[in-house]
């Protein structure tokens, strides 16, 4: 029968076709689900973590790990039942979108799948996200953190739009804020009023858990 | 002669191949284009438009129509007619364009990033102009207008502070009406715009496969008056395109053509110069990069495909660096990129003065940048191999132990080496006693000087409140 060590390691592989078959086998002998998810998914996958944060590991293939675990957790999660049915495979919650006017959507997009990878429930909002859409959002997801990103110079204003709206709705202290795009720096950020600015994917993974504490 | 020195990374069954591809794509797959009036008017000329999901798809017969219609030659024209030239380019190598639309300059005296403001916009202007190897200028973004308008005071203070040639890239969809008008006004009338365009429009496209409002305005609204339209795909391979040099070629190359297409389709004629750039998507961190060596390969494999396959002129970054500063790195960058390019016929090289991938615009750069464009120049001449330059005569006539310093042959040919300033020449003692000032130093000290030299543009008052007003309908239009 497989070990965790070898469920690890089909995670940090990327390897999603064997996957099912080690869970079920892990299963059939009477493994506890959430020992599986614990010990050989998130196990895996925080391997994977540390090895991307020190380049070893590219980013198709952290999505790939990703997509490994996904392939476990489809076949675990339903089985959880009573108290561990409360309990959240996320570590946060991450309410990500390209700002009003702006149409582009792969540094967002990247940002999102390794966030996702990484732990966080992201709910993506895709582009040219209107301030009163941001403001729905955080009202009714509750996030930990929002990222709002732009690749247009005359767009990153709508950042600053979405902070104040927060403010005059009263929940400013409510959500951590993150921003980012080639047109933003650190001053840029701070301008805006937000809590963070990310450079690019790597550090968004690594700052959006420092702002939640993990 | 050993002259005429070209890089041809292609074979010829491979460009074919690819074409083939390239109209397979058109024609099977097709584009999103993000404007009903120009579906509507490519539905009209026979494309087929499939309205619901914004798609159009070329046939083999109106691609090869509009590649027959597509001028293969194209005339910039400079704010002051001497100034004026033709790509591909008889009389040289080939052209070259600054950066576009970085919003931060790097301060020359403090070596530190600031916003941009207006007036680092009207310098811009001014050094393109006065640095002869620079043959077109383009704005980068201010921060201290309105942002609404940004592209407008950026155009309109190029037009007043530059005699040469302007390539506008907007941001904003509500501004290419007003930048159209400015061209129009620099020009004279609408008929001298498309005589002698004064100015030129960058048409990006969002890839893969989209064409975006914005954009498919400025064709659009350029087609109308003739200005010619740089098609220009945003690719990053890895991310947005294939992340394999060969296959990001051949999706921006595609995106080239429709756009190509659309202009033949929308005005038959109307001057095009595909400007292929190619980014590369860090796998470790995710940020977008310009100067890899695939980046550099593929856009001298996309320059030569275009060429080869679409037979009309290309433009692509001949600088560009992902450095933050101006240092080893940015040089490595630059250099590697424009030799390349230039080799494989690039007949415009944009790019000059900007640092980490367009975001950064820097004088001193830009001084550098003109430099390195005389060597990329005189590469390309290659070497004199004739009985004068095998200095037959002289080795005949020198004896074992003899020299030729004194000979008419090197009087004759003693300042034909290229002396650009990049490089030190003294001993190094001199050298330390002049301060042991690296490139950078010195640059920097040359930018001090040529800055005394700048000056606006003569322009008439008349022009001049044209332009003014232009701006400020556009203020009152658009600012919030």
């Amino acid at each position: 029968m497989a070990t965790y060590e070898e469920l690890q390691e089909l995670v940090i592989t990327g390897d999603k076709e064997k996957v099912p078959g080690v869970v079920n086998s892990m299963l059939g002998n009477k493994n506890d689900p959430m020992e599986i998810i614990s010990k050989g998914l998130i196990g895996g996958m925080d391997v994977v973590g540390v090895k991307f944060k020190a380049g070893d590991m590219f980013i198709p293939e952290v999505m790939a790990s990703a997509h490994a675990l996904k392939a476990g957790m489809a076949i675990l999660k339903p089985l959880i039942v009573g108290d561990d049915a409360s309990t959240s495979f996320f570590i946060g919650k991450y309410v990500i979108g390209t700002v009003e006017g702006d149409i582009h959507s792969i540094g967002k997009s990247i940002v999102a799948m390794l966030l996702e990878a990484s732990g966080f429930q992201v709910i993506d909002l895709g582009v040219d996200v209107s301030i009163a859409k941001f403001l729905e959002t955080i009202k009714q997801e509750k996030p930990d953190v929002v990222g709002m990103s732009a690749l247009l110079t005359p767009t990153v204003p709508r950042m600053r739009d979405v902070v104040e709206a927060l403010k005059e709705a009263g929940i400013r202290d409510t959500v951590k804020i993150m921003v980012g795009g080639a047109p933003v720096n650190q001053d840029i950020a701070d301008s805006l009023g937000a809590d963070c600015y990310a450079p690019e994917a790597q550090s968004a993974v690594e700052k959006a858990r420092a702002l939640i504490g993990k | 002669m050993a002259t005429n020195l070209q890089l041809r990374v292609l074979s010829s069954e491979e460009v074919g191949n690819m074409f083939d591809k390239c109209l397979h794509l058109l024609s099977a797959k097709g584009v999103n284009i993000d404007h009903p009036e120009a579906l509507k008017a490519l539905a009209k000329a026979g494309v087929q438009v499939d309205m619901n999901n914004r798609r159009a798809r070329f046939s083999k017969n109106i691609i090869e129509e509009a590649l027959r219609t597509v001028p293969k030659s194209v005339t910039l024209g400079g704010q002051e007619k001497e100034n004026d030239f033709v790509l591909p380019d008889s009389k040289g190598p080939f052209r070259t364009r600054t950066g576009t639309g970085a919003p931060e300059w790097i301060d020359p005296e403090t070596n530190t990033f600031q916003a941009l403001t207006i007036d680092n916009v009207a310098e811009w202007g001014q050094l393109g102009a006065f640095l002869d190897e620079i043959d077109t200028i383009a704005f980068p973004s201010p921060q201290d207008v309105p942002e609404e308008t940004a592209d407008i005071h950026a155009l309109k203070t190029l037009f007043e502070n530059t005699t040469k040639h302007v390539i506008t890239q907007p941001y904003n969809l509500n501004a290419v009406k007003y930048l159209l008008e400015l061209a129009v006004a620099a020009a004279g009338s609408k008929e001298e715009l498309k005589k002698r365009p004064v100015m030129s429009i960058l048409a990006c496209t969002l890839p893969p496969f989209t064409l975006d409002s914005l954009h498919t305005e400025v064709i659009m609204r350029a087609t109308e008056l003739g200005v010619p339209i740089f098609p220009n795909p945003l690719a990053i391979a890895g991310a947005t395109s294939p992340v394999t040099p060969a296959g990001t070629v051949l999706q921006s190359s595609t995106e080239i053509l429709a756009q190509l297409v659309m202009s033949q389709v929308l005005q038959p004629g109307t001057p095009v110069i595909a400007q292929p750039v190619y980014f590369s998507l860090d796998m470790t961190t995710g940020k977008t990069l310009q100067a890899t060596l695939e980046s550099v390969m593929g856009s001298a494999m996309n320059v030569q495909f275009i060429k080869e396959a679409f037979h009309i002129p290309t433009k692509t970054w001949g600088f560009g660096t992902d450095s933050y500063t101006l240092d080893g790195q940015n040089m490595l960058d630059d250099l590697l990129r424009g030799l390349l390019v230039a080799l494989a016929g690039g007949d415009l090289l944009l790019g000059a003065g900007n640092v980490n991938v367009g975001i950064e615009a820097s004088p001193v750069q830009m001084i550098i940048d003109n430099k390195l464009i005389k060597i990329y120049k005189r590469v390309l001449e290659g070497i004199k191999v004739d009985d004068d330059y095998l200095a037959w005569k002289e080795i005949l006539d020198t004896e074992p132990g003899g020299h030729y310093l004194e000979l008419a042959h090197t009087l004759r040919h003693c300042r034909e080496a290229l002396r650009t300033g990049l490089s030190v020449t003294q001993p190094r003692d001199t050298w330390m006693a002049e301060g042991s000032k690296d490139l950078h130093a010195r640059m920097r000290e040359e930018y001090q000087e040529v800055k005394k030299q700048l000056q606006p543009r003569a322009i008439s008052e008349d022009l001049k409140k044209e332009l003014n007003n232009i701006v400020k309908q556009a203020d009152k239009d658009l600012v919030k």
